[in-house]
């Protein structure tokens, strides 16, 4: 089976949404700032529920967020 | 460098520093030789009680340099990761102890007859038993081995957190 990578937009929107820091984008979805720079350097797949949570935060849907290639 | 992270470290030089002075006490010299092994288990006690302190204050500017944030998925799959391979270790660790104890606690005994033979004594049964501080021997060396598990635990967590900064 090909080895699926799932890539994420997630520092594209949070400057979208008013330059939003690592921190704060944490502190919105509960997690630490360590885990959103992993989320954001691609080294760390969210669970679905913390998927999830980011779109809600995006106000965006989760396809927009995380996107898989190949 | 995370919260997480910076108590693992500290964890990690907690249990070097206090239990490797420990280790060469009690395997470079043998308390029991001198009919002391409620020294040593004071000693134990005493170590066990001086890691929970060091490992109080080197955290203690940890805490106190903010606000400690809640552990989040992130840090429990670091967590779980390492937790798993202290556990193999410990059973690595216990499965080569018993192994090791099941042959050499008896070829001790075997010296032990063998020393009274050439000394001109009559062995007997009773002279096939190991002296106390051979026991503590092998009893020290089990508690090395969970010494040993849970440095595996933190180093990991260490590990698991560093790879996920330098990639």
């Amino acid at each position: 089976m090909d080895k699926i990578v799932i890539r994420n937009r997630i520092r594209e929107l949070r400057f979208k949404a008013g330059e939003m820091t690592q921190q704060a984008l944490a502190d919105r979805v509960g997690i630490t700032r360590q885990t959103v720079i992993a989320l954001e350097k691609g080294r760390y797949y969210p669970s679905l529920e913390l998927a999830f949570r980011m779109a809600r935060s995006f106000g965006v849907p989760l396809e927009e967020i995380f996107s898989v290639t190949e | 460098m995370s919260y997480q992270e910076k108590s693992a470290w500290a964890c990690v030089l907690s249990i070097l520093v206090v239990f490797t002075p420990y280790f060469f006490v009690v395997f470079w010299y043998p308390l029991a030789h001198v009919g002391m092994f409620a020294i040593t288990v004071a000693l134990l006690v005493a170590m066990l009680v001086a890691f929970h302190t060091v490992n109080s204050i080197t955290t203690a500017p940890i805490r106190k340099s903010g606000d400690v944030p809640a552990p989040d998925e992130l840090d429990h799959i670091i967590e779980l990761r390492a937790a798993k391979l202290a556990g193999i270790v410990l059973a690595t660790v216990v499965l080569c102890w018993s192994i090791a104890t099941m042959f050499g606690a008896p070829a001790q005994g075997v010296i032990a007859i063998a020393s009274e033979r050439a000394a001109g004594d009559l062995a007997t049964s009773s002279s096939f038993a190991i002296p106390v501080s051979q026991a503590l021997f092998w009893v020290h060396l089990l508690f090395a081995g969970f010494v040993v598990s849970n440095i595996a635990y933190y180093t990991a967590i260490v590990a698991g957190y560093r790879r996920l900064s330098n990639g």
